[in-house]
């Protein structure tokens, strides 16, 4: 009953915010001020400062749409005060930087169908970003974009070696036997980040959650995923990792930079950071693709967009989502969010094409190759970019189940594949206790 | 049972006669009745605010937990809220996972909470022994923990455990011996160590506050009697202050089995060991903010009050017959 | 060295004074008044051997605790490039000075308008919560009325309910009353101190004697102008203590301003320094040395409040001794 009037509602709205669109894309510049109707304001959370200055370039740029930006103090603050303000029903903010994944917000009751929004303006984001921000075949979530996944090897320890940087994660066992005798780890498995193991998942095309009509399929022991829990075993069972945790810095990126290691699965935004804390290794590492599962072609770059959503109770989500147009595809937008302490612009994730963005974000000492190499490197990553992988109406519970059995698993205490069957065990027993309908794919 | 009731409802009667007499009576004994009433008005701005803001949020989340949240099909149609008196009680009084958590942090207690008071009521009586103006820079210093905010000392103390770029990591090796600060082994000294060198400069703090009511004129009399410093220090100073050394060990026990931050700390670095549910009020976070099940997470931090609450009592009970 | 010599000389001299004082009662009124002047040397200063063992104790302790606040010291002092690569408790190049300036331009100067705020918020709590717990310590302790026992076992019951419990119901009431997003959420509640009640009650029970109050009543003073003119002169120490450890409480928390406050000019330090720490793991620019600058400079205003409390514990101590 109640959905059914936010829908309808929603459609009202959408309608007019539709007539309001085409209105402006005419005549923005030149419409005075005295149109009927004040500029609309609306609330954006987030916790990225450098939102603020694309907030005031928005405002700037046109007067339909005032946007105050409300900063929040990180991820976990955001949270907290998200679900709060949710709560309270009061001050509802029209558009939130993504936390959730998309199914999560939706069980909350967060998320809004904004499908009438941005279907008409599908073409100007990448089919990554497309697919993250969708749940079947509605909008839930803006195309946020997801940083896709490539990878750094220090061609020093590589060429000692005698041995290639790794296109396929078999290749990348092998390269990690020939590493060892020299004690040399080929990748670092922190314990308290599984995100790797969802990257492999999601690059051999694994579902853990699917709908199926009016109930959840939860799979976490389809062949795919085996497949990547077993290049996981393989690593851990012959020693070919090592274990550095990331809230030991100091020692994580000496470690890094020591030489002992081979190959990092990274980001775009990670770069700066290894340039400013490595000494020695500067200027040995060489940026490729993120190797691929043997045989099976075009599985592309993995990477997860968390979706910006428009919550419920926001009666002008079409304000919203001109906003968020003008911020992640715009060039003025993208522009403004270049950052006063290192002068770049943060690649637009949205996009279908980045290749424009990429250069100017390389680091120039760290690499062995030109900052245009690296450059191509990431942006083939991020037209590659997978987007979606859909985590359940309960990612926010199982997820520390996860971590736990990741971490146990890294520690040998139990085979990758019994962390997944324990897992999904786990989600069974949520979604019961939520009394969300489920079954366990056979 | 009853006959003790009979004695209360005799007293309270022989109470309000008296009172009735203080009113009608003399204008000596209403004179004291005012006063009562104005001793208590001290106490009245506090326990406004304190009803306002503390008994009101606890009533609040008494009736959530009284309640509820189901979702159905899809999740997606929003959630119902029932009634569903005290299921989450129910639940949460069979609930494995709770109550080994709350065992570990029982143990870890039963060792922490002892040897945090040992040494703060050492280091109370070492600042006592010296001369005030000593005492008041050795204070100071002693106090530093406590000042640094917590999210630094996390940073500090990560480095210093670090078995890559630690400092005590040389030493040990020059030792010839195995210690890794954040091995699964290991983690119970680890967050006992942090957490001892967070307290003991507030508890250091109350009760040497406490110590200096000891009236100096006792200790002169037993030094005058050939009493060692030592045999001042344990039968005048810490009888003393046995009132105090109740309440900070009632804290400890407080604070050790609501236990959070520094467990969640290392559950980074070893979380093989320590899992999502490794104390009681990690348990209550998760259920609060992970699973998104305020209702229970709020059963589940009552049902941790009242432990905490009994354990309190026994241990009160129990020190009280120990100093008598 | 020779001020430990000279603290030994006073003691030997008090300790002659003292023996004298059994005999002589004005001499007593009159070391007193001496140690209230403040030239005093603690009638429990121990001596010869034991008191090298005693400051030895005091020296190890004092390097446990303060030895990791020098990782703090150091790390202040590097750069961006250097706070990891370099020996954490060693100087690197001395950068200290840029580190301060590049603390207080970040952001148009945010830092400095949080530091302000925290001064703000610490200290105006503190003081309400002063006053308050120690008018209701004074009344729990020196007054017998119906139903004491009763607010006084809530006031214990209330430090068993876990901070996990309060966060959304507190919110949602914050919200109601128009405090949310004020600095009045940051002040009016601190006000109101459960634990600091109940240390106000015990330092009473022992600071303030009641046959002063007696004495006071029969001399015709109000039990309010005894409360200001008495109670609140014993009960100094008490009342610096709880100043100092609220104080020091609400420098050091973001969790409650995390939730009450949603403008980012409002937040007091600490949740500034929380935010720019959690930066470091999903952008660009890594501020843990920014984080580090600050979290030090924060720390001198609560070293520098403790250094002038040390006063009013002197003073306390002879008001102690006085009954």
């Amino acid at each position: 009953m109640r959905s059914g009037n936010r829908r309808a509602l929603a459609l009202t709205a959408g309608l007019t915010a539709a007539a309001l669109l085409s209105g402006c894309s005419t005549g923005t510049a030149t419409e005075p001020q005295g149109k009927p109707g004040e500029p609309v304001t609306i609330d954006v959370w987030g916790w990225d400062p450098v939102q603020k200055q694309v907030v005031d370039a928005f405002n700037m740029s046109q007067d339909q749409v005032k946007v105050k930006y409300v900063q929040q103090a990180d991820n976990v603050a955001m949270q907290t005060n998200f679900r709060n303000v949710m709560e309270s029903k009061k001050d509802v903010p029209c558009l939130a930087q993504g936390f959730a994944p998309l199914a999560t917000s939706l069980v909350n009751g967060w998320a809004q169908d904004i499908t009438a929004y941005v279907k008409p303006i599908e073409d100007k984001f990448g089919a990554g970003a497309l697919s993250a921000a969708k749940l079947g075949d509605k909008y839930y979530g803006i195309p946020t974009g997801a940083s896709a996944k490539f990878m750094v090897v220090n061609s020093k320890t590589l060429k000692a070696a005698g041995v290639e940087a790794p296109k396929t994660w078999e290749e990348l066992i092998k390269t990690g036997k020939a590493l060892a005798p020299s004690g040399t780890k080929v990748i670092n498995l922190a314990g308290e980040d599984p995100s790797v193991l969802l990257d492999l998942a999601q690059q051999a095309k694994a579902e853990w959650f699917k709908i199926d009509g009016d109930k959840w399929v939860v799979n976490l022991h389809s062949p795919e995923t085996l497949k990547a829990a077993d290049v996981f075993q393989q690593i851990v069972d012959n020693g070919l990792n090592s274990t550095q945790t990331y809230k030991d810095r100091p020692a994580l990126y000496s470690y890094f930079d020591s030489g002992k290691l081979a190959t990092l699965p990274t980001q775009w935004w990670s770069l700066p950071g290894l340039q400013t804390n490595f000494k020695t290794s500067l200027g040995d590492w060489q940026a490729v693709p993120i190797p691929q599962f043997e045989g099976g072609a075009g599985q592309g770059a993995p990477g997860r967009a968390t979706a910006s959503i428009v919550p419920v109770g926001c009666k002008t989500p079409d304000a919203a989502v001109k906003f968020v147009t003008f911020a992640l595809t715009d060039p003025k937008g993208i522009e403004a969010s270049r950052t006063k302490d290192t002068g770049t612009v943060a690649v637009p994730a949205a996009l279908k094409d980045v290749s424009q963005y990429t250069e100017a974000v390389v680091p120039t000492k760290l690499f062995a190759q030109s900052p245009k190499e690296v450059g191509k490197v990431i942006a083939d990553a991020q037209a590659n970019v997978i987007g979606g992988f859909e985590q359940g109406p309960d990612y926010d519970s199982w997820f520390p189940q996860l971590q736990d059995q990741w971490g146990k698993a890294v520690a040998k205490q139990i085979t990758f594949k019994q962390a997944l069957v324990n897992v999904e065990a786990y989600i069974a027993d949520d979604l019961k206790s939520k009394g969300i309908a489920y079954t366990i794919a056979k | 049972m009853s006959s003790v009731t009979d004695v209360r409802e005799h007293e309270l009667d022989l109470a309000s006669k008296r009172v009735r007499r203080e009113r009608s009576g003399s204008p000596r004994l209403s004179w004291r009745t005012v006063q009562r009433l104005k001793g208590a008005s001290f106490t009245w701005p506090f326990f406004a605010g304190f009803a306002l803001f503390t008994l009101v949020p606890v009533v609040m989340a008494l009736g959530q937990s009284l309640f509820t949240t189901k979702s159905s099909g899809l999740g997606f149609g929003g959630a119902q809220v029932t009634f569903s008196g005290f299921d989450n009680f129910a639940r949460g009084l069979a609930d494995g996972v709770f109550w080994e958590s709350m065992l570990r942090a029982g143990s870890y207690a039963v060792v922490v909470v002892p040897l945090t008071q040992i040494v703060s009521l050492m280091l109370a009586l070492l600042v006592d022994a010296v001369t005030r103006r000593v005492a008041g820079r050795f204070r100071l210093s002693l106090l530093v923990p406590y000042m640094i905010p917590g999210i630094v000392a996390t940073m500090i103390w990560i480095y210093l455990y670090s078995p890559t770029v630690g400092p005590f990591q040389s030493l040990f090796e020059l030792l010839h011996l195995d210690i890794n600060f954040f091995a699964g082994s290991m983690i119970w000294v680890s967050i006992g160590n942090l957490h001892i060198w967070g307290t003991i400069g507030f508890n250091m703090l109350i009760l040497n506050g406490a110590l200096q009511s000891v009236p100096r004129e006792l200790f002169d009399a037993a030094r005058v009697d050939g009493a060692s410093e030592l045999r001042i220090a344990l039968s005048i100073k810490v009888p003393f202050v046995r009132t105090s050394l109740v309440l900070t060990g009632l804290l400890a026990i407080i604070g050790t089995l609501q236990i959070f931050a520094e467990p969640v700390l290392f559950r980074s670095v070893s979380p093989e060991t320590i899992t999502k549910d490794f104390t009681p009020a990690m348990v209550i976070y998760n259920q609060a903010f992970q699973v998104g099940n305020l209702n229970y997470a709020a059963a589940l931090s009552i049902i941790l009050a009242g432990v905490v609450g009994i354990a309190s009592a026994v241990i009160y009970r129990f020190t009280n017959k120990v100093g008598s | 060295m020779s001020l430990t010599r000279m603290d030994n000389e006073t003691a030997d001299t008090t300790r002659a004074v003292m023996s004298a004082e059994r005999k002589d009662p004005r001499a007593v009124r009159r070391r007193r008044r001496g140690a209230a002047m403040g030239d005093d040397s603690g009638g429990a200063a121990v001596r010869g051997a034991s008191k090298w063992f005693v400051l030895a104790g005091l020296i190890l302790f004092t390097i446990y605790s303060v030895g990791p606040a020098w990782w703090l010291i150091v790390s202040a002092t590097k750069s961006r490039e250097q706070l990891y690569t370099t020996n954490g408790l060693w100087f690197a190049d001395f950068r200290l000075i840029d580190n301060i300036v590049e603390l207080f331009k970040y952001e148009n100067g945010s830092f400095g308008l949080w530091l302000w705020n925290s001064v703000l918020y610490a200290t105006a709590g503190s003081i309400g919560q002063t006053i308050i717990a120690l008018a209701a310590g004074y009344g729990l302790a020196m007054y017998q009325y119906r139903g004491k026992g009763t607010s006084m076992a809530f006031v214990i019951g209330s430090f068993l309910i876990p901070g996990a419990l309060l966060t959304v119901p507190s919110y949602l009431l914050f919200v109601q009353l128009g405090l949310f997003d004020t600095i009045w959420s940051m002040i009016i509640p601190a006000f109101f101190g459960p634990f600091s009640v109940y240390l106000a009650k015990v330092y009473a029970e022992g600071a303030v004697p009641q046959e002063l109050l007696e004495a006071a009543r029969i001399d015709g003073a109000g039990e309010y102008r005894t409360f200001f003119s008495i109670g609140l002169r014993l009960l100094t120490t008490a009342g610096a203590t709880i100043f100092l450890l609220h104080f020091v409480a609400a420098w050091n928390s973001f969790y409650g301003p995390l939730i009450m406050l949603r403008d980012r000019n409002l937040w007091p330090v600490m949740l500034g320094l929380y935010s720019w720490m959690g930066r470091g793991a999903d952008s660009q620019v890594d501020v843990t040395t920014l984080v580090i600058t600050g979290s030090l400079v924060a720390t001198i205003p609560m070293v520098l409040l403790l250094v002038a409390m040390q006063r009013y514990w002197r003073a306390g101590v002879t008001m102690g001794s006085l009954k």
